[in-house]
């Protein structure tokens, strides 16, 4: 009878106690839900496309893809071809897939004639040693300046470890830094394709 | 018999005319259509049988047809159209080299046997036994006429599925547009506007995935390399999953599995520039890190899940984000297609799971079984499923959580305790900080995102940290407990889980 007395006393608790964690979980639930709906706000195809309307118009100011593709890959090679001659460090290894194109992210995701380029400009083998970083940052940040980039901004700084950003009015960046090997990348701001550009109007994302 | 004589002709025909190459595979090809005829007759005269007549001996026939006599006849029939195809390629063959050099027997060998279907319920490691099983030119053939076998077979070479779902993308949008078609035409004549019907919202749901199609189109258009490892239309929404690199062959892999909302249509785009992000930023980082050069380094974004949306479905037990019901279906999906990866590839990847939001409930769901994952990034999390990191089939060490400030969701312990206060776990920031390394003098000098929703913005210190698990550098990461305010409110009642 002790027995089964304590079984059902323990049966008593774990109700109770699985009903007030049910409670607690409910309960967040609500005011978290509360909260995401306060945060997030009802969106509508409207004002999606004044959004992307805006943006479009915006780009419209900016060169198009493909004059901002071509300034890049000029920009890199200046940079590596200075590098090599004047720092002293090993050949370029190129990359396996040196551009990746993308969208422009966020609420213009969907815009049509907007893409960004991502770039691995390459890999030199070993470590730029730390009494020529400065002399290499001072290289790449007068390059990177005469394509319309800012003074670098210090990402990781330590014992032959350094990495530097750069970036322009467009959100676009450079990136280069040094470890094991040293690295040379960046990315585009978002920018129309040449044909968007041409066009000159925003066209809405197609509804079927 | 037939067989043999048909194997004896073949090879007394090469270098036969092309004329007569031709004709015979015509033959051959009305044979295999009169051993269809027969089956299908043979088919109607059971059905019949089974109409007016029962018991044992029916039973025991219908057996006899069903497992014997039928595949036999399909068998004939379809060896024989692969002997009338031999015939043709090697017509066409004789005919190139007769234009060439005067008419040499080509030596490249043809295809004897069709390729066999793959297992009806096969586990990854079964689906990659049989597709390792075929030939490349059968392989070949399952691309181009059965692309639906593979496309989402898990196990599956994933170069080879993303050749069947380019296909399939074609083939969707087809249908789809006459479905769209005949939706509006039916809707056109329908008084109540389908309201009655609830054409309505299939002809919402069709346009959508059409709308979707256009979207995954446009991501594979784009410069670099990307494979489309999942395509699935036949739920309410499109499922899909893209990947940046070559899953089949980085060494470091990471697949990414966001949260409520989230849908082909709408967010696949901007997760895919996320994850490509995350990719160029990974390789760097394993670049800078690892003396060899050649790491590679794939991301993956996974929507193949219907996940929570607004609306009414917050109070849909079955489909609220408040419950964990879609997130067990989920990660039912996600499971082999992570054990896929292993299964499909000849050397082992270093394999990252990332999950936000409810994409972690999912994820931490799918790491309760064996998955071949090695590091978990959990974000914002509102559980992970299991209030213990040693439910998580993980070596000791490697599940990492962040939780960056005004993450209201981060701190909700709904579908699990929240995971700033679980044992085990390993912490990654956040917030703005310059790290100096008090040994080697080190400084490095992150951004914070705060809310729920930037953990993945470009140059931020929740981005590096993830970014450096998937390269397989975590010792790099940037370590922040993540707590706040919330944290205090969402500390777990001791004795309670």
């Amino acid at each position: 009878m002790a027995h089964s007395g304590n079984v059902l006393m323990s049966t008593v608790f774990r109700v109770t106690r699985a009903s007030r964690v049910s409670m607690v979980r409910v309960t967040r639930a609500a005011i978290g839900i509360i909260a995401l709906v306060a945060i997030a706000g009802c969106g509508s195809t409207e004002r999606e496309n004044d959004t992307m309307k805006d943006a479009f118009d915006g780009l419209m100011k900016r060169p198009n893809l493909t004059v901002v593709e071509a300034d890049y890959q000029a920009m890199f090679e200046s940079i590596r071809e200075r590098l090599t001659a004047e720092v002293g460090i090993a050949e370029w290894v190129p990359d396996a897939e040196p551009i990746h194109g993308t969208s422009c992210g966020g609420k213009i995701s969907n815009l049509d004639g907007g893409a960004m380029r991502l770039y691995n400009a390459g890999v030199s083998p070993g470590n730029l040693p730390d009494a020529k970083w400065d002399q290499a940052v001072a290289i790449v940040a007068e390059v990177a300046k005469q394509h319309g980039f800012g003074a670098p901004e210090v990402f990781i700084n330590g014992p032959s470890d350094h990495e530097v950003l750069f970036h322009d009015t467009y959100y676009g960046q450079v990136l280069f830094g040094t470890g094991y090997n040293t690295i040379l990348g960046g990315g585009t701001g978002c920018h129309l394709t040449e044909e968007a550009h041409r066009r000159g109007t925003y066209l809405p994302p197609h509804r079927y | 018999m037939g067989m043999q004589w048909v194997r004896g002709s073949v090879s007394e025909l090469l270098g036969a005319r092309t004329d007569v190459l031709d004709r015979n595979a015509e033959s051959l090809s009305a044979d295999a259509r009169r051993v269809q005829d027969i089956r299908t007759l043979a088919h109607r005269a059971v059905a019949e049988l089974q109409a007016g007549w029962n018991g044992s001996d029916l039973m025991h026939l219908t057996q006899q047809w069903e497992q014997q006599a039928s595949p036999l006849l399909a068998g004939a029939s379809a060896s024989l159209d692969t002997c009338a195809a031999q015939l043709r390629a090697q017509s066409a063959a004789q005919r190139v080299a007769s234009s060439n050099d005067g008419g040499s027997i080509p030596t490249t060998p043809m295809p004897l046997t069709p390729p066999a279907a793959p297992p009806a319920r096969g586990s990854p490691a079964d689906n990659a036994t049989w597709w390792r099983s075929l030939s490349a030119q059968q392989q070949e053939q399952v691309i181009r006429e059965h692309p639906d076998w593979i496309g989402n077979r898990d196990g599956v070479s994933f170069t080879d599925r993303d050749l069947a779902n380019r296909a399939l993308l074609t083939v969707d949008r087809d249908r789809l547009v006459t479905e769209k078609e005949r939706l509006e035409a039916d809707l056109a004549d329908n008084w109540s506007g389908g309201a009655l019907t609830n054409d309505d919202a299939a002809l919402d749901q069709v346009r959508d995935k059409v709308a979707s199609i256009d979207g995954i189109e446009a991501l594979l258009a784009s410069p670099g390399e990307r494979q489309l490892l999942l395509l699935d239309m036949g739920h309410e929404r499109a499922q899909a999953a893209i990947a940046n690199g070559n899953v089949e062959t980085a060494d470091n892999v990471a697949v990414f599995v966001p949260g409520m909302t989230s849908n082909v249509t709408d967010t696949l785009k901007d997760y895919d520039k996320e994850m490509s992000q995350i990719q160029q930023r990974a390789q760097m980082e394993s670049w800078r890190a690892h003396p060899a050069q050649a790491a590679t380094t794939a991301t993956v974004t996974w929507i193949g899940y219907q996940t929570p949306e607004w609306g009414l479905d917050l109070l849909n037990p079955d489909r609220s984000v408040a419950s964990d019901t879609t997130a067990k279906s989920g990660a039912a999906q996600l499971v082999p297609f992570l054990r896929g990866i292993g299964a499909a590839r000849d050397q082992d990847a270093h394999l990252t799971l990332l999950g936000h939001s409810y994409g972690s409930t999912t994820a931490g769901l799918a790491l309760q079984q064996e998955t071949g994952v090695d590091d978990v990034v959990f974000f914002g999390s509102p559980g992970l499923g299991t209030n213990h990191v040693q439910d998580l089939k993980l070596a000791p060490g490697h599940a990492y959580y962040i939780e960056a400030r005004q993450d209201p969701v981060g701190d909700l312990g709904i579908l699990g305790i929240d995971p700033s206060h679980m044992g085990g776990i390993e912490h990654a920031s956040a917030r703005e900080s310059t790290v100096v390394d008090p040994v080697t003098g080190e400084t490095r000098h992150f951004k914070e995102v705060t809310g729920h929703s930037s953990y993945l913005v470009d140059n931020s210190t929740s981005q590096y940290n993830m970014s450096v698990v998937v390269a397989g550098v975590p010792d790099r990461r940037v370590y922040d407990s993540g707590e706040g305010i919330g944290d205090v409110l969402s500390w777990p009642i001791p004795g309670t889980y």
